[in-house]
């Protein structure tokens, strides 16, 4: 087996593009591109992420809303976000276990904001908090 | 200055640890867009040549390379904007190189939303 010892990969052509050869072994897709470029888990209860990547850290902006603050950041605030949330810290399944998250227009290049609102609609302090960015960085 | 070409099964970083290659390539996501269904427009993307508008809520984002399986083979996230939306993918209509996804209120309603972000990992053909 291989392996590269290496702080820093960069592309040769453009430094920001390295390509990857894809698991049918022709097409080939961007590094970059492709990796999550934030990502945190964290309960409500408090601000401090349980574990994290690229964030500095989150503010409690009131009841079932918070921001998470980017550490390096995004080049614009057209990068994609995906939350998944669970409001409860059992495995039963009452009406408003599940927490989806409405993500604000007020996201910038340095914060993401989000509200996690229940399935009956209250705002509510959820669990579990999964949210992972993906776009161009800076 | 020619193109490289690395082969190699691990990448270890001085203090922040190793990682295996088969986690670069498997774990990247190979497909993600931020669209606006009710322009409807692409803001920014990943493996994207375009989305489709199949009805209020649903739409097609029509992948420029293929995936090697479909739907039941790739593994889907993502959010959408507005209060208690819930993004999910669907079945209809998706194929190797197009993935519909449907967003509805708490009602089942479909509603072209905003802001909308699908995020999908799996192989590519």
């Amino acid at each position: 087996m291989s392996e590269i010892l290496v702080n820093k990969l960069t592309g040769t052509s453009t430094a920001g593009v390295i390509l990857v050869t894809g698991e049918g072994n022709s097409t080939t897709t961007n590094l970059q591109q492709g990796l999550a470029k934030q990502w945190v888990y964290f309960d409500m209860a408090s601000t401090t992420a349980v574990d994290s990547l690229n964030t500095s850290s989150l503010t409690d902006s009131g009841t079932g809303k918070f921001v998470v603050n980017i550490n390096n950041d995004f080049n614009n605030t057209s990068y994609t976000v995906n939350y998944t949330g669970n409001g409860y810290a059992s495995d039963t399944f009452p009406a408003n276990v599940t927490c989806v998250a409405k993500i604000s227009y007020e996201t910038t290049t340095t914060t993401g904001l989000y509200d996690t609102i229940s399935y009956g609609s209250a705002l509510v302090d959820s669990k579990y908090n999964y949210c992972t960015a993906h776009g161009d960085l800076a | 200055m020619a193109l490289g070409k690395i082969k190699a099964d691990t990448l270890e970083h001085s203090t922040a640890g190793s990682v295996d290659t088969q986690y670069v390539v498997n774990g990247s996501a190979k497909a993600w867009m931020y669209y606006k269904q009710n322009t409807p427009a692409i803001t920014d993307s990943l493996n994207t040549s375009s989305a489709t508008d199949t009805a209020t809520g649903n739409y097609l984002q029509n992948y420029t390379n293929a995936f090697d399986a479909s739907y039941d083979g790739r593994a889907m996230g993502g959010s959408s904007f507005a209060t208690d939306k819930v993004l999910s993918h669907g079945s209809t209509g998706s194929t190797t190189s197009a993935q519909q996804f449907n967003v509805y209120d708490v009602s089942s309603s479909g509603l072209d939303d905003s802001f909308s972000s699908p995020i999908t990992h799996g192989d590519l053909a």
